[in-house]
């Protein structure tokens, strides 16, 4: 055998994974906010973006490079719908519990979500922590708790427009959906921000 | 539109930043020229700076991504070197198999062998059973 083609097949799984390495490292944010504008929890989100990559690395890493995203994209929305049951069946499970008055304290209970609640957002970088300006901290729950708020398409929409600064072909590549959805939830997503944020607006406007 | 007298309101200020004046050029570029001049509008358009980039209260976990990412391509590693182990190990497994009939037919040639070495000594042991048989036999036909 010519020895240039007995290290090809080394040279071509190093080339993958490089692809592949430079593919998750352009995803993982993206990933992470869409995790995040479905699910609002950080932990979890971090672990449907893990998830998503082991399953990805482990089945799709052979497929051609140009099918990556979509494949990716499918991944990613799969591990949140999980994520979406488990969360469900919890909710569901928890409700049952405190019916019956079986397994759960009143704190317990008043601390459980319903089916559509979302859960306070943590952050590590937590604006309303003490320390930080008690005005500023107020600010960023207002903006937190308006952003909670929103439908999940919207929210996924305005992170990715407006934190990560995508345009709009690339949000509309990354979530699967027409430019002209996404130009509709932004819309939709700023309008009920300012409405609920009015009252903060007005103040810093003035 | 006179966009340098009259202010866009809100709506037009969030068309804008979602895109949906793209089919407008002209009524775009009307709205964009104001805000260049108008402070109170820009700070209106982002609200008040809140939209601009990064100042949202959402952080990107960017350590914990990396991370996150380099456990996923190793994993990936280190299950293909057990899958070369798995492979390793399951052809050992065929060879056994396909050698182990050459090697039962070989104890059996030897427990035959072995068998036959056994029956020598016991056919001796019975050589006065049979010379007696003989003289006892040559007795009684003489007899008759």
């Amino acid at each position: 055998m010519n020895p240039l083609e007995a290290g090809i097949p080394a040279c071509k799984t190093v080339s993958v994974q490089t692809s592949l390495n430079d593919f998750l490292a352009g995803v993982q944010n993206r990933a992470y906010h869409v995790a995040y504008g479905a699910l609002w929890e950080r932990e979890i989100s971090l672990d449907v973006v893990q998830e998503s990559m082991l399953r990805f690395v482990e089945y799709y890493r052979d497929k051609p490079e140009k099918e990556w995203p979509a494949l990716f994209r499918s991944v990613l929305n799969s591990k949140i719908n999980d994520q979406r049951r488990k969360r469900l069946l919890g909710n569901t499970t928890r409700k049952l519990l405190s019916l019956t008055g079986l397994g759960f304290s009143r704190g317990d209970e008043d601390s459980g979500m319903l089916e559509n609640e979302l859960p306070q957002a943590v952050h590590d970088e937590g604006f309303s922590q003490p320390e930080a300006g008690a005005t500023d901290g107020e600010l960023k729950g207002k903006i937190e708790s308006a952003l909670c708020k929103l439908a999940e398409r919207q929210r996924q929409v305005f992170l990715l427009r407006e934190q990560l600064g995508l345009s709009i072909r690339e949000t509309a590549e990354t979530l699967g959906i027409s430019e002209n959805s996404i130009k509709q939830h932004h819309f939709r997503a700023l309008r009920a921000m300012r409405k609920s944020l009015a009252e903060v607006w007005e103040h810093e406007h003035a | 539109m006179n966009t340098h007298n009259t202010h866009p309101d809100s709506e037009q200020l969030d068309s804008l930043r979602a895109g949906l004046l793209d089919d407008t050029p002209q009524l775009k570029a009307d709205i964009e020229a104001h805000l260049a001049d108008c402070l109170s509008c820009r700070a209106h358009y982002d609200m008040a700076g809140h939209l601009l980039p990064g100042r949202l209260p959402v952080a990107t976990p960017t350590v914990q991504l990396d991370r996150i990412r380099r456990q996923a391509l190793e994993t990936r590693s280190s299950r293909q070197h057990l899958s070369a182990f798995a492979l390793a190990a399951a052809l050992a497994l065929v060879a056994v198999l396909l050698v182990k009939p050459d090697l039962q037919d070989a104890s059996r040639e030897t427990r035959v062998a072995q068998t036959a070495t056994e029956d020598t000594p016991a056919l001796y042991e019975d050589l006065d059973f049979y010379l007696w048989l003989a003289d006892h036999k040559s007795d009684s036909d003489s007899a008759t």
